[in-house]
């Protein structure tokens, strides 16, 4: 079916273009609110990685991807870091807490709904953009420092304390959230 | 110690995270799709108009290279025939004071493009310098009695008098004439006026011609042809006259007080003339052309002259210029003065029309004068450099419809029948675009060779099974025999492909008679490449593969339809059979038949 769909996006069929959007785009605009400051930054972001998406299966020489969604993943985080730095916004930095806001007016049933989830997006979107862009990288894509390094263009040690930037400022969130210790998962 | 349990610390903080968020899904803006899809379209139509700017640019491109290459070759050749002094154009020459050792130089012309681009009435202008030598006469030179003839010979032929700048430069060349007068090249600048307005009159060019006699005495204004030639055999004994002409558009009112005191000067000119000895040369038409030309200066002068007039006619028929006499002739041809030279030493009589038709000779100060080719010389000419240019550049665009000869396929696929059969549809319309060299090669030959871009359109409508059975339904008939009844559910598929080749034509031209007409019988081979290809969704998703190479044989009749004296239209109705099937590992195999209909553009590229 993925291969279907793959090949369907390299003629540029917009059925299978639009079918893979419907598959993947809750999973790339969950990547896209992670990276993103403000919603509207997550939308575009979330266009331009649909483009970058169909662009790169239609100059794809191959027609069998591993995995589609992971591959979708890293594109879309890729786009999200390469929109900031493309844009220079790490200088305009938007405080957290209005993009915390923001979501918490738009979606505050789905909070309720996945709150431990969206409370540590809230966290990780409270972060400062490299810390955030960081932190994403490393923790949940699972990149190492150097790949993170070549990705964000800055050296391994700027991406190591800037992790552990990140995670200094989760852990105070996480004590004014009340949420002071957290477990080890086994 | 500390170290491995911080970083067992951080690594459970991840995973953390790692687990909560690595597979999060959000839900994604609700007209997310609509962007991204304006987005595709609005990338897909700009490449769409690159395409399009770039087959323009193409077609233009060439198009535009031979086009001026055409006209620039075609100004090549104007300027070659200009050399031939058979055609006319912007000849200049250089008369030394002394006639008979008159020689001419040729200037380029110069403004040529202009002149073919504008369509403007082409000119014809002569100067003649006319000057009298003051040996035996007992006039005297009077440079304000000198006066020059307009006639604008297309419209009626009038008579004009020159401009005041004209007399004075006509004075200015008096004042440098030879002292040596040259008995008899009066008598052929009298002839050499006729023969150019019987030149000009025979183009129906509608040139201004002026032309300033200067005399002595009161020969101030012979206007019109016959004065012209009776002042001209006055002075032959005394005389040295240097006529002008000049480009001028004078009034022509006192024309009119010029030809009554010439005829009151006849007489004695006539008596001159009587006298004379020298062999003179005219033209037996003269009389009539001048007529024909100047209508009432002809009548007011001819009246008192008649008698002389008729003599010197009768006389001067079937001469033979003697060898002074020639040489401004000599001059008038002095284009080629090679050509001409034993003819001026021997006497021998020019041919008319060489004579005419190179008539040109500026005065010592090398006055540069235009004399252009008529109007209706001008598409004879470009017909015969456009039949003379054997290259030729054919841009050409064309539609066709394909016919299909579809044969079965390997494949597990049976179709039982095609529902367009016999329907026509414009979705079985194809396009195609061809940039093609021509070269004759034989009268009656021509090769064409050239780039061809065409895209084929393919409609199906067809019914069809699989052939593995969907059910099988087995009854026993007896003990040892059954009864397999197979059954396949029937369904219909429609397509439409489309394929877009690209490749080589090759081509021979035959030009036939037949029914007492000339056509062109087409015959040639393509050797094509797949562009590109799209299928159309098909519920069944049946497969079609576009085979990557095309060999394709085509004979056609061409009829060409001339669109300007340098460009024709062809119009080409032709059948195309393609070797193979245009489809491979495909559910069918489709040889297309087109019968299409191509027209095109035939520009000489100027080069024979």
């Amino acid at each position: 079916m993925e291969e279907d769909l793959i090949i369907g996006c390299k003629k540029q069929d917009r059925k299978a273009q639009e079918a893979l959007y419907h598959k993947y785009s809750g999973r790339v605009m969950g990547v896209c609110k992670r990276y993103a400051n403000t919603m509207d930054d997550a939308n575009d972001i979330f266009q331009e990685a649909f483009i970058n998406i169909f662009n790169s299966l239609k100059k794809s020489r191959t027609v069998k991807i591993e995995s589609l969604e992971a591959w979708v993943t890293r594109i879309s985080a890729n786009v999200a870091v390469n929109y900031y730095h493309k844009n220079k916004k790490y200088l305009n930095h938007v405080p957290a807490e209005s993009a915390l806001h923001k979501i918490d007016e738009e979606e505050y049933g789905h909070i309720l709904g996945r709150l431990r989830g969206q409370e540590l997006l809230q966290l990780i979107g409270g972060l400062p953009t490299g810390c955030k862009h960081v932190f994403n990288l490393y923790a949940i894509e699972g990149y190492s420092h150097k790949e993170i390094a070549e990705i964000m263009d800055i050296s391994e040690g700027t991406s190591k304390s800037q992790l552990s930037r990140a995670r200094d400022i989760i852990k105070s969130k996480l004590k004014l959230l009340d949420h002071v210790k957290y477990k080890r998962v086994v | 110690m500390s170290n491995t349990k911080g970083s067992s610390e951080n690594e459970d903080f991840h995973r953390y995270f790692k687990d909560k968020l690595e597979h999060w899904e959000d839900e994604p803006p609700v007209d997310g799709w609509k962007s991204i899809e304006n987005v595709l379209d609005k990338k897909q139509a700009n490449l769409t108009k690159w395409y399009t700017a770039a087959a323009v640019l193409l077609l233009l491109v060439p198009a535009l290279y031979f086009l001026f290459t055409s006209q620039t070759s075609s100004q090549k050749e104007v300027a070659t025939e200009l050399s031939g002094s058979s055609t006319g154009g912007n000849i200049t020459m250089l008369q030394t004071e002394d006639a008979n050792s008159a020689s001419c130089t040729e200037k380029p012309q110069t403004n040529c493009d202009q002149g073919f681009s504008n369509e403007q009435q082409s000119l014809a202008a002569t100067e003649y310098a006319h000057n009298t030598s003051d040996q035996t006469n007992t006039e005297k030179f009077n440079p304000s009695t000198q006066k020059a003839l307009t006639t604008d010979i297309a419209e009626s032929g009038a008579l004009a008098q020159s401009s005041n700048d004209n007399n004075k430069f006509n004075t200015e060349l008096s004042s440098k004439k030879s002292p040596n007068g040259d008995e008899g090249s009066i008598i052929q600048s009298g002839a050499m006026r006729s023969e150019v307005y019987t030149h000009e009159s025979n183009a129906n060019s509608t040139s201004f011609k002026t032309f300033t006699s200067e005399t002595k005495a009161n020969n101030a204004n012979e206007q019109n042809y016959d004065e012209a030639d009776v002042s001209a055999k006055a002075d032959i004994t005394n005389d040295r006259d240097r006529l002008s002409l000049y480009l001028e558009d004078t009034p022509t009112n006192q024309l009119h007080e010029n030809t009554e005191n010439v005829s009151k000067d006849r007489k004695k000119r006539s008596e001159k003339v009587n006298s004379n000895s020298q062999e003179i040369r005219t033209f037996t038409d003269r009389s009539n052309m001048a007529q024909s030309l100047t209508p009432d200066l002809y009548d007011d002068a001819n009246g008192s002259d008649a008698e002389n007039k008729k003599k010197f006619t009768e006389k001067a028929d079937d001469e033979v210029l003697p060898e002074d006499s020639l040489t401004v002739l000599k001059s008038s041809n002095a284009v080629k003065p090679d050509r001409d030279k034993n003819s001026s030493k021997t006497g021998r009589k020019k041919p008319k029309d060489e004579a005419l038709d190179s008539v040109s000779i500026t005065d010592p100060q090398k006055k540069l004068l235009t004399k252009k080719e008529g109007k209706a010389d001008r598409p004879r000419d470009n017909k015969k450099r456009n039949s003379s240019s054997k290259w030729h550049f054919q841009p050409e665009v064309g539609t066709f419809y394909t016919f299909k000869k579809v044969n079965p396929a390997k494949d597990m696929i049976y179709i039982t029948g095609f529902e367009n059969e016999n329907e026509l549809s414009f979705k079985n319309a194809g396009y195609q675009i061809s940039l093609k060299l021509r070269r004759e090669v034989l009268k009656n030959t021509t090769i064409t060779t050239g780039i061809t871009w065409q895209m084929i359109n393919e409609y199906s409508n067809y019914n069809f099974y699989n052939i593995i059975a969907d059910s099988v339904e087995v009854t026993q008939v007896q003990d040892d025999s059954f009864d397999v009844i197979a059954y396949s559910n029937e369904a219909n598929n429609e397509v439409h492909n489309t394929l877009q080749y690209a490749g080589l034509s090759l081509g021979i031209i035959q030009r036939v008679k037949f029914l007492r007409r000339k056509y062109n019988l087409t015959a040639g081979v393509s050797l094509l490449k797949s562009m590109s290809h799209s299928y159309s969704e098909n519920e069944y998703r049946h497969t079609f593969n576009a085979k990557s190479t095309l060999i394709s044989v085509r004979g056609g009749l061409e009829k060409t339809v001339p669109l300007t004296p340098y460009w024709s239209v062809t119009v080409t109705p032709y059948v195309e059979q393609t070797f193979s099937s245009i489809y491979t590992n495909s559910t069918y195999r489709l040889s297309p038949l087109k019968i299409g209909l191509d027209i095109g553009l035939l520009i000489p590229t100027g080069r024979k």
